[in-house]
């Protein structure tokens, strides 16, 4: 397993955003978490990336538990999950250039300098469709679709096992998400890392995941296949949310706020 | 106003400017900006008397403080055109040998206060907790005085000197970056951006001399600029009240000083140096402001 989450729970205060959650992702695959604004799914993808502490519960990344760890090994741990954000313009550090953001977590892990660190950053961007006429733009420079590929860039550098996706095409134009979409696909099928897909619209997952997790006030209701979560959901929350999208999974969810499952 | 307030930081907006690093949008947005262009020309004009003062006064050892007895009190006139003083020394000789040392002062002790101020106040926001605490109580202590008034406490102790003032000027100015740095560092530190970072692990010395840092650097810019008019103000009233800079000195506040007693009779001994500092501090303030507009990314339009 790249990834093992067991009975893990985060409070904020008396709010429980997490509320005993166990999943497991393999290697290669595609695991989407679904669920509405506030289900707590974006503080489970946090806690995965160690951004924040788990209150109790564990996240094994390789088998290496997180929680046990000194700040020093946690650092390098980090390394081998990496996330791509919903928002590009405000994921990427404004004052870099294309190439800086790329080179830097390239030269963690390859250690080149100077030209030889320059050409593996041309071959990742190119890998994702931008050609090294980009190198010297500012994030403001290019367009939406264009910054999520540096971010997909920047996370890839490292060669992660485990990719968190949150929301990487929501806050794209429609015309941009299927290329970003299969953009990903592709990326899987090259010895790449396993996805943790976070996200509310229903089409990305069936496009992505090999497995759904349904979560719903912190806790995961319902986990199933992908085919068969959409073909014969079994918890009542799940089938909710699958009817409340207009031909049925098409489009956004987030319009099934407040469902009691 | 009050007479304290005068020599207060003026406060620059909070809000970090995570925007595209400023280039030749914001060089022209800044020569557009009648008012930042006559700033941009005092500070020039500074700057040109303190490089090259001492070679074009007419009149060197008496600009470097040699008495001349013989032509003291003397009205503007051809041969001394803003006359001289009581000890007959020419006073435009006077204002372009002080013109170095003004400036190297207002911007040695703005420059030590960034050079405390910011990473202290960088830590600060980024971290947080206890330390975060710790630092910001110690220069909440250095805000509740007057900077003036906490200058001239440091001076009494000191003893007065020029070098005296500028140590006493830089404790009382770098809490003002300390605290401004802390609010831009805890406003980004939430930024995805920054989150990025930290999961690439990165140290958090690189994240924020990297990532932070660079996207405080417009606002810590603007506050530098304007500062350096209000200490070389400051540094002048110092000397005005016989803390700073020593006779035979030519410091601009030691020779308004100097001249009080003439204003009546001799107003050119008090006038000129005074409107010398008067056209400094304006030129750094109209520049600060320009830079301001010119630098806020609402404003520029790339």
């Amino acid at each position: 397993m790249i990834l093992s989450v067991t009975g893990l729970v985060k409070t904020f205060g008396s709010v429980r955003a997490v509320d005993g959650v166990d999943l497991s992702v393999a290697a290669g695959e595609t695991y989407a978490v679904v669920g509405e604004s506030g289900s707590g799914k974006t503080t489970l993808a946090r806690c995965v990336l160690g951004l924040i502490r788990p209150t109790s519960g564990s996240v094994l990344v390789e088998g290496d538990d997180t929680a046990t760890m000194r700040p020093g090994d946690l650092r390098l741990l980090r390394r081998r999950v990496q996330i791509v954000f919903q928002n590009p313009h405000a994921s990427l550090n404004p004052r870099m250039t294309v190439e800086r953001l790329v080179a830097e977590p390239m030269r963690l892990r390859t250690g080149s300098k100077g030209a030889a660190l320059r050409d593996e950053v041309v071959a990742d961007l190119d890998r994702l469709g931008l050609g090294p006429a980009h190198l010297s733009r500012y994030p403001h420079e290019l367009s939406g679709g264009q910054l999520q590929r540096v971010a997909l860039a920047r996370a890839l550098a490292l060669r992660p096992r485990l990719l968190v996706l949150d929301e990487p095409t929501s806050a794209l134009d429609v015309s941009v998400q299927a290329q970003i979409l299969n953009l990903l696909a592709d990326l899987r099928t090259h010895d790449g890392p396993a996805y943790l897909l976070i996200s509310h619209d229903l089409a990305v997952v069936r496009h992505l995941a090999d497995r759904v997790g349904v979560m719903y006030r912190g806790r995961l209701v319902e986990e199933a296949p992908a085919d068969r979560l959409f073909a014969e959901p079994a918890h009542d929350y799940t089938r909710r949310l699958l009817d409340s999208v207009p031909g049925r999974g098409r489009e956004s969810m987030e319009t099934a706020h407040g469902v009691e499952p | 106003m009050s007479l304290t307030s005068l020599f207060k930081p003026k406060a620059v907006a909070l809000a970090p400017t995570a925007a595209a690093p400023p280039g030749r949008g914001a060089l022209r947005a800044l020569l557009r900006d009648g008012p930042a262009v006559l700033g941009l020309v005092l500070v020039g004009l500074l700057v040109l008397m303190a490089a090259l003062g001492p070679l074009i006064a007419p009149f060197p050892d008496q600009g470097a403080g040699a008495a001349n007895v013989a032509d003291r009190n003397l009205a503007p006139s051809l041969t001394h055109l803003l006359g001289t003083d009581a000890m007959g020394r020419d006073i435009l000789s006077r204002i372009l040998y002080g013109a170095r040392p003004a400036l190297l002062v207002s911007v040695g002790v703005v420059g030590l206060a960034v050079l405390v101020g910011v990473p202290l106040g960088l830590v600060a926001g980024f971290r947080g907790g206890r330390l975060d605490e710790a630092i910001m109580r110690v220069s909440d202590m250095f805000l509740a005085f007057p900077p003036l008034l906490l200058a001239m406490v440091i001076v009494s102790l000191l003893g007065p000197s020029l070098w005296n003032a500028a140590i006493a000027l830089v404790v009382s100015w770098w809490p003002w970056y300390a605290r401004l740095v802390r609010g831009l560092a805890v406003s980004l530190r939430e930024r995805p951006f920054v989150e990025g970072a930290r999961t690439l692990g990165l140290r958090d010395v690189t994240i924020m001399r990297r990532h932070i840092l660079p996207n405080c650097s417009s606002p810590i810019l603007v506050q530098a600029t304007t500062d350096i008019g209000t200490v070389l103000l400051a540094a002048g009233s110092l000397a005005f009240i016989g803390l700073g800079a020593q006779p035979p000195t030519p410091d601009w506040g030691l020779m308004v000083a100097e001249g009080r007693t003439y204003v009546f009779s001799q107003w050119w001994m008090s006038a000129f140096p005074g409107a010398a500092i008067f056209l400094a501090v304006l030129g750094f303030n109209l520049l600060g402001d320009g830079l301001r507009d010119a630098l806020d990314p609402r404003e520029v339009g790339r």
